[in-house]
């Protein structure tokens, strides 16, 4: 790739940009009214109330969250695979789709933030003494730190050319950001191959690591015996399939909106292969339903075929049957472009958006039913619907997102333009034993701080189920994880010998 | 508030002041430890430590008003619970004049440590935000505002000194839920000052039964019966464990019969129209008409009778009148025909004859929910028939044994006095219509309403008639045209706010001398008696006293006849016949030494006595069945009224913790539900909202749908829909009194509420 | 005296009480939990029970349970320790009954499990325990409890006027924003233990059947507690009846709180 005169163009400020600022704005006042609202007043100005006398504990803040972290779980698992098997056509999207990653899982904070009755107790005691046998440990272990920080490792390391590039071309202040990002990148030979190297071997960390932590999600609700509807070995799968198609439906719709408005040089190839992505995880999405629903429906206890009852021909009939057609849809309409040979992105972007859609009802039909209609014991009787408070909240922290992506088009180049990999497999960056040993080095200290954060928080070294041993034990075991990605900063961003050549 | 004043409960407490274990243990640790603080430091620390699950203290108040706490200093005080007429023995935990906690008092025999809902919920009536603060008089505006107690007090003695000078009689008086010796109190006050219009709310709940009380047995007292000896009890529509003055007692014996003998076990029967608690509670329910109680105690009457399985010995030895009531009997109430009017199968009422006959000691037994009808007399005294066929009277149920009580000293009538008691009743009770009836309310609106001469000045003693009574508004109209109305209740209630000229709010039962009264049911002489557990905590004052004190402005008779200065120095009187008595669970040497033993005890009583011997019985053949005012054809339903668990004589309402109980399956509080069939109202479905239209009003309820209802047949409970009373109680609800015939039943004059026809229409369905 | 000093005091006298009393073996190790296990549980007796609700009121009076406000009547969002629970019948023709509902205190209790700060967890006694300030309001716990034991604190409880005199001085107000349970009056508990222990007594049963509030209460004698691991205890007695029962038994959450089969027939 002839990249000398290929200058990085950030885009204008258009009358697009201006009204989805003014949309996240808007909607950024409407969430922080509404929060300080609830601040005020409690958690009885949402919709939710006890479970067992027909109200939901957790509701739209939760879905959401689970919704957000889906986001979050594909945006990077995409780009660590585009890296892993060096697949050209996702390159367009391995800078958007980190950043997505980014943004969702700090909206998937929020909304956990906005469920807590106590947010400020939980932000200080969730690091101190949060209890890993508890299914909440693995999402603010692995899927806090895990996804945010590799997310961040892999952006940051992956921009590195651009940024350096670009600093040449801008004024300050944003240059000093972009020196600041590119610091230290000479694009010599070695500085791509270290990058190559340290990008696939992230990659290959990310992936497993994160399909665990998406699983910790699912077990949140896979593993609760007392909830008829949820205890179920599929839903950690489940969870991984349905994050999966959520993530990257809502890539498509951002990418094609970066090519639509924000001229994103986002090729049609790139398009018509998150199409076809779509449509395999439908079809696994749509699976994995009909094997749920009818094993439970089928032969299940009573209560749990009351929960599917209500699911499928009850309360939540029409949520569950927009899921399943939207579900179609998503299948569909992918599969028919991809028959007749052609890449439509108008009609993606509709599978795409048929694909949230699913994500978001799928989301509520896990959280909401199996507390309103699946108490083994039931007091009383009720439903939930989300309260104004609720959605203002919840349209808030969609509106911090929506600024971030917003603020993000002016100052990011969307698109990288480095190849994934140029194909120089055979070669290999000069070996450097500091630079090696700094790497492994941080590598062993991470999985034994790690490890020793997890065992704390096991309460294996204090014996009781109360406390921990070590001050912010638990949060060593989130520190080793972030370590863990670090490895790969560490080793591209040791600093090396000078004389290296540039290309 | 009342936290820092509490000198003068502590002065009064007589023995009560010792140290409680709690502290002897502070003191002891503290000892050993040596350390230099208060007792009541250590007190406190040892409880926040060991409190906190953790061990680890907390750096902040550990209870909301904490603050006001000083040394923690507990004590437990015993008193008589005045919920409800029941009187069970409570004991009240008092910390730093501040009452925390009521539970059951074991040496009362009534609940022996037990006790109920609405006996704990007495907490939330002393410390209700809603009570009055002091003494009010409503000015020319029509505004009630507060007056100091001096003033009030030289208001109501001129005013009453004026009608007492002119014309006695004009005088009238209304009485709900009195206890005890304030009855007696009140009663003495009128006659001393020359009315005979006391209206008395003993009658209302009770009459029925003392009605029957006086026809069979020529007792003034109502029947005790003796649950923990029978071996089988035959329900007839009673609510004994929800409105019953005494449900505490026999929630207690109804546990005891299952699972209290060893390996003996009696048996429950329960005959009526809704699936209640004592449906619940049965071993076996048979649903049956609204009211046929009546007709089926004969029924079962008659199969005694036909097999011969009655008691001989008793008829014959005992009973009076009995071939008149054979006659009657036998021919018409052979089981075929009670079958047609109770909707109960022949072959039923046979078993459950033969049950009676078979497990001995049995009863029957009714209560004021089974003689809510407009032949509730009649059905009293039905019920004891077959008592009485059952060999059962005497042996389980006899009158009600009363303490030895001394009587407070007679009294000489002046002429004011005498010219107005001339005078006849207002309410026609005790003559020719109301032979039976101490006082008759629904004749009481009737002829306040027809006019003639009409009361100068009313006063009302634990009474709310523009609530609690059938048709509250007629009610309203009828007292409306009385000048001087004075309330001594502690709540805004309905009465109250709208119409009382001067307030002189009463303490709450926790602040004040009392007895208990008779405990109803529990057969020997049991006297409980109540003290203040805490300083009054408002500018109230004991009704009581306030008697007293008028008494003694008022002059002449009146003043004569009250020569106590405080209602305890009167109440004293009266107990010193249970010292004089020198037996019982308190024998003293000393007068003095005896009353702080009974205050410290809370109770007097006497398992020894001998019972009240039965030397006559009159079978009656008084019968009537049940009357439902209406035309069939436009008011199909037969409207059951009844008190649910929280009603606490319509005290429960503005009580949060009352309000939360569930009573029944599917029940809400928050709303008046109507229980009934679903094919009672076509396509009715649960949570609809119904209008019930009878032919004197109209309301809105929701429906609650039970299939074990009889057909033909809806329930609405009372207590709801108040328009005053605390902020709990107000708009919650409606008042199902509002529908109902007014009209006094038989010669009791008792108010029977179950008597009206509706028609149900559905208004909308549940969302 | 303020509040903070009497705390302060109290800490002070506690600290030179263990060093005092340090000879004194006997009191300070009936303090501690005892190495001999002991297992709280209680029975109720559904054929006893009449349904009267007093167990419900005596929790709520004895454990400053938040009651309803005037202004706010939400059912959903009531708290309730003790409830009672009407169970419809599963055949035809047959009646609902009515069960007294504390926390069933599981022995594998699922909301000890999920609790990601450890603020709710079982004692050495077997009792369920929560640390009310340490909760922080994400509702798992409530989510996972098949019992529907659990409630949260929807609003900042308040007592209006001078209802919050009749507060119990001996239990703690829960703060907004957190979850609450039955506590098997702990602090009743733990208050009969200061006292066997100055005493220098075991615990009798006799004072242990009758001690939480709602056993306390019930007129009818329907709740007995007592340690089931304790053969001669009359809970453990009555745990051996054949009416015995446990709550959605076949979950596994092995519950501490018995039912006795309700008993009715001629």
């Amino acid at each position: 790739m002839d990249d000398a005169d290929d200058v990085v163009q950030l885009p204008r400020a258009n009358a697009a940009w201006y009204g989805l600022l003014l949309c996240a704005l808007v909607l950024l006042g409407v969430g922080g009214f509404c929060f300080a609202w609830q601040t005020q007043r409690g958690l009885i100005t949402t919709g939710l109330r006890n479970p067992g006398y027909g109200g939901a504990a957790w509701g739209l803040y939760i879905a959401f969250d689970v919704i957000f972290s889906g986001v979050s779980f594909a945006g990077i698992v995409l780009t660590a695979v585009c890296r892993v098997f060096s697949i050209q056509a996702l390159r367009p999207i391995t800078r958007m789709a980190p950043l997505m990653s980014i943004i969702a899982i700090m909206a998937g904070g929020g909304t956990v933030v906005a469920d807590l009755g106590r947010p400020i107790d939980g932000l200080m005691k969730l690091p101190y003494l949060a209890r890993a046998s508890s299914p909440f440990y693995g999402t603010f272990t692995m899927v806090a730190s895990g996804y945010l920080f590799s997310s961040v490792v892999y952006f940051i390391l992956d921009g590195r050319a651009d940024a350096a590039r670009l600093a040449t071309t801008t004024r300050p202040p944003l240059s000093l950001l972009y020196r600041l990002w590119g610091a230290g990148y000479r694009d010599t030979l070695d500085e791509r191959l270290r990058h190559q190297r340290a990008t696939l071997w992230l990659s290959l960390g990310i992936i497993p690591l994160l399909f665990m932590a998406t699983s910790t999600l699912g077990f949140v609700f896979g593993i609760q015996v007392g909830r008829p509807g949820w205890y179920s070995a599929l839903q950690a799968p489940a969870f991984i399939a349905m994050a999966g198609l959520a993530g990257t439906g809502m890539l498509v719709l951002l990418a094609v909106t970066a090519r639509k408005f924000f001229a994103a040089p986002i090729p049609d190839a790139t398009i018509g292969w998150l199409g076809n992505t779509l449509c395999v995880l439908a079809f696994i999405c749509l699976y994995f339903t009909i094997v749920d629903e009818l094993t439970v429906g089928y032969g299940g206890p009573a209560v749990d075929r009351a929960v599917i009852h209500e699911i499928v021909a009850g309360h939540f009939a029409v949520f569950f049957w927009g899921f399943v057609a939207s579900l179609i849809a998503t299948l569909f309409i992918p599969l028919v472009l991809y028959i007749r040979g052609r890449v439509s992105v108008g009609w993606i972007g509709v599978a795409a958006a048929f694909a949230t859609f699913a994500a978001a009802n799928k989301r509520l039909l896990i959280v909401v039913p199996s507390q309103t209609h699946g108490s083994l014991i039931a007091l009383g009787t009720g439903n939930y619907a989300p309260s104004w408070v609720e959605f203002g909240v919840t349209g808030g922290l969609i509106g911090i997102a929506m600024l971030m992506a917003v603020l993000a088009v002016r100052v990011i180049p969307l698109v990288p333009r480095v190849p994934v990999s140029d194909g120089r497999k055979s070669m290999r960056p000069q070996f450097e034993w500091r630079r090696s040993a700094a790497t492994l080095g941080t590598i062993v200290v991470a999985l034994c701080v790690g490890a020793i954060g997890l065992a704390d928080s096991f309460r294996l070294f204090s014996g009781r189920e109360l406390d921990s041993k070590i001050p912010f034990g638990p949060s060593l075991c989130a520190l080793g994880i972030m370590m863990l990605f670090a490895s790969a900063g560490i080793y591209e961003l040791f600093p090396g010998r000078v004389s290296e050549k540039r290309i | 508030m009342s936290a820092t004043k509490s000198s003068q409960v502590s002065s009064d407490a007589s023995g009560d002041n010792r140290v409680s274990r709690r502290e002897v243990v502070a003191g002891l640790t503290l000892t050993a430890a040596g350390a230099a603080v208060g007792a009541g430091g250590a007190t406190v620390a040892a409880r926040i430590v060991h409190t906190d699950p953790t061990g680890r203290a907390l750096d902040k108040p550990y209870v909301r008003g904490a603050e006001h706490f000083g040394r923690l200093e507990s004590r437990w005080l015993a008193t008589s619970c005045g919920q409800c007429p029941a009187g069970c023995g409570v004991r009240v935990r008092v910390v730093e004049g501040r009452a925390v906690h009521i539970d059951g008092n074991p040496a009362n025999p009534v609940n022996r440590g037990g006790i109920g809902a609405r006996g704990m919920s007495a907490l939330q009536a002393l410390y209700d935000p809603d009570r009055i603060q002091g003494p009010l008089l409503r000015d020319a505006s029509g505004k009630l505002g507060p007056i100091p107690w001096d003033r009030a007090m030289a208001l109501l003695s001129e005013k009453l000194g004026a009608v007492r000078q002119a014309r006695p009689e004009s005088l009238l008086v209304m009485s709900g839920a009195e206890r005890g010796f304030m009855h007696e109190l009140l009663s003495r006050f009128c006659t001393a000052f020359g009315t005979p219009n006391f209206i008395d709310g003993k009658s209302t709940r009770s009459a029925s039964l003392t009605g029957a009380m006086r026809t069979v047995l020529d007792s003034p007292e109502i029947p005790a019966f003796d649950w923990a000896r029978a071996d089988h009890v035959l329900s007839l529509e009673a609510g004994f464990l929800e409105d019953s003055c005494q449900s505490v007692y026999l929630a207690r014996a109804a546990g005891e019969m299952r699972r209290g003998r060893g390996r003996h076990r009696a048996t429950l029967v329960h005959l009526g129209p809704l699936f209640d608690l004592s449906a619940y509670n049965a071993d076996e329910w048979i649903p049956m008409a609204p009211g046929g109680s009546c007709s089926l105690a004969l029924g079962l009457c008659h199969v005694l009778l036909r097999d011969k399985l009655y008691d001989k010995d008793f008829v014959e030895h005992v009973g009076a009148d009995f071939d008149a009531f054979a006659t009657m009997v036998r021919t018409g109430f052979s089981p075929d025909k009670v079958a047609a009017s109770t909707g109960i199968s022949a072959a039923v009422i046979a078993r459950l004859a033969e049950d009676l006959a078979a497990r001995r000691p049995s009863f029957a037994f009714v209560d004021e929910r089974s003689l809510s009808y407009s032949n509730g007399f009649q059905t009293a005294l039905a019920a004891f028939a077959l008592n009485a066929l059952l060999g059962a009277v005497g042996p389980l149920i006899r009158p009600q044994r009363k303490p030895p009580f001394a009587f407070w000293p007679a009294f000489e009538s002046d002429d004011v006095a005498r010219s107005g008691l001339k005078v006849p009743r207002l309410d026609g009770a005790g003559t020719a219509a109301f032979p039976l009836a101490t006082s008759v309310h629904e004749a009481l609106v009737e002829a306040l309403l027809s006019g003639g001469q009409k009361p100068e000045a009313l006063l009302l003693y634990r009474a709310n008639p523009l609530f609690a009574r059938i048709q509250p508004k007629r009610w309203r109209s009828a007292l409306e045209r009385i000048p001087f109305i004075v309330s001594f209740s502690p709540y805004l209630d309905e009465t109250v706010s709208s119409i009382a000229t001067l307030v002189l709010p009463d303490h709450t039962f926790l602040e004040r001398w009392e007895d208990a009264g008779e405990a109803p049911g529990v057969g020997f002489p049991v006297a409980g008696v109540r003290r203040p557990v805490v300083d009054p905590m408002l500018d109230t004052r004991a009704s009581g006293d306030v008697l007293l004190e008028l008494a003694k402005g008022l002059g002449g008779s009146v003043a004569s006849a009250f020569p106590w200065r405080t209602f305890r120095a009167a109440l004293d009187v009266r107990l010193r016949g249970l010292f004089e008595a020198k037996r019982g669970s308190i024998v003293a040497p000393t007068e003095d030494g005896f009353m702080a033993q009974l205050f410290k005890e809370g109770v007097w009583s006497d398992d020894k006595a001998d019972p009240v011997p039965i030397k006559m019985f009159s079978f009656s053949t008084q019968y009537a069945e049940p009357e439902w005012d209406g035309p069939m054809e436009s008011f199909p339903l037969k409207l059951l009224v009844y008190r649910p668990l929280g009603y606490a004589e319509g005290g429960g309402a503005n009580l949060p913790w009352l309000r939360q109980l569930r009573p029944r399956p599917k029940s809400d509080s928050s709303v008046t539900q109507a229980t009934l069939h679903p094919d009672s109202v076509a396509g009715v479905a649960h949570g609809d909202t119904l209008e019930i239209q009878s032919p004197y009003g109209s309301i809105v309820v929701q429906a609650c749908i039970d299939r074990r209802m009889v057909l033909g047949s809806i329930a609405v409970p009372m207590g709801g829909g108040h328009e005053a009373f605390g902020r709990w109680a107000m708009g919650r609800g409606v008042n199902v009194m509002h529908l109902l015939r007014q009209g006094a039943a038989g010669p009791t004059g008792a108010t029977a509420v179950c008597t009206t026809r509706v028609r149900v229409t559905r208004k909308g369905t549940a969302s | 005296m303020s509040r903070r000093n009497v705390l302060t005091h109290g800490l002070a006298s506690i600290a030179g009480l263990t060093g005092t009393l340090a000879g004194s073996k006997t009191a300070l190790a009936s303090l501690a939990p005892r190495k001999q296990h002991r297992r709280w549980g209680m029975v109720i007796d559904l054929d006893r029970c009449t349904a009267c609700g007093a167990c419900v009121v005596a929790c709520r009076q004895e454990n400053n349970v938040p009651t309803i406000q005037s202004t706010q009547d939400t059912r959903a969002a009531q708290i309730e320790w003790m409830s009672q629970v009407w169970r419809e019948p599963t055949e035809r023709g047959g009646t609902p009954e009515m069960l007294p509902f504390p926390c069933q205190h599981c022995q594998n209790a699922p909301c000890v499990k999920v609790c990601p700060v450890g603020a709710t967890y079982k004692d050495d006694e077997g009792v369920t325990a929560q640390i009310w300030d340490r909760c922080i309001g994400c509702r798992y716990c409530m989510v996972a409890c098949p019992y529907a034991r659990r409630f949260f604190n929807w609003v900042e409880p308040s007592w209006e006027g001078s209802l919050v005199q009749l507060l119990n001085p001996d239990v703690g107000t829960r703060p907004g924003g957190v979850v609450e349970k039955c506590t098997f009056c702990q602090h009743r508990l733990q208050d009969l233990k200061e006292r066997a222990a100055v005493e220098g007594r075991a615990l009798l049963d006799s004072e242990l059947q009758r001690l939480p509030a709602c056993a306390s209460a019930c007129p009818a004698r329907a709740i007995t507690f007592g340690d089931l691991e304790d053969p001669s205890s009359t809970a453990s007695e009555q745990a051996r009846s054949p009416r015995v029962f446990r709550l959605l038994g076949d979950l596994g959450t092995e519950p501490n709180v018995l039912y006795l089969k309700r008993d009715r027939r001629l």
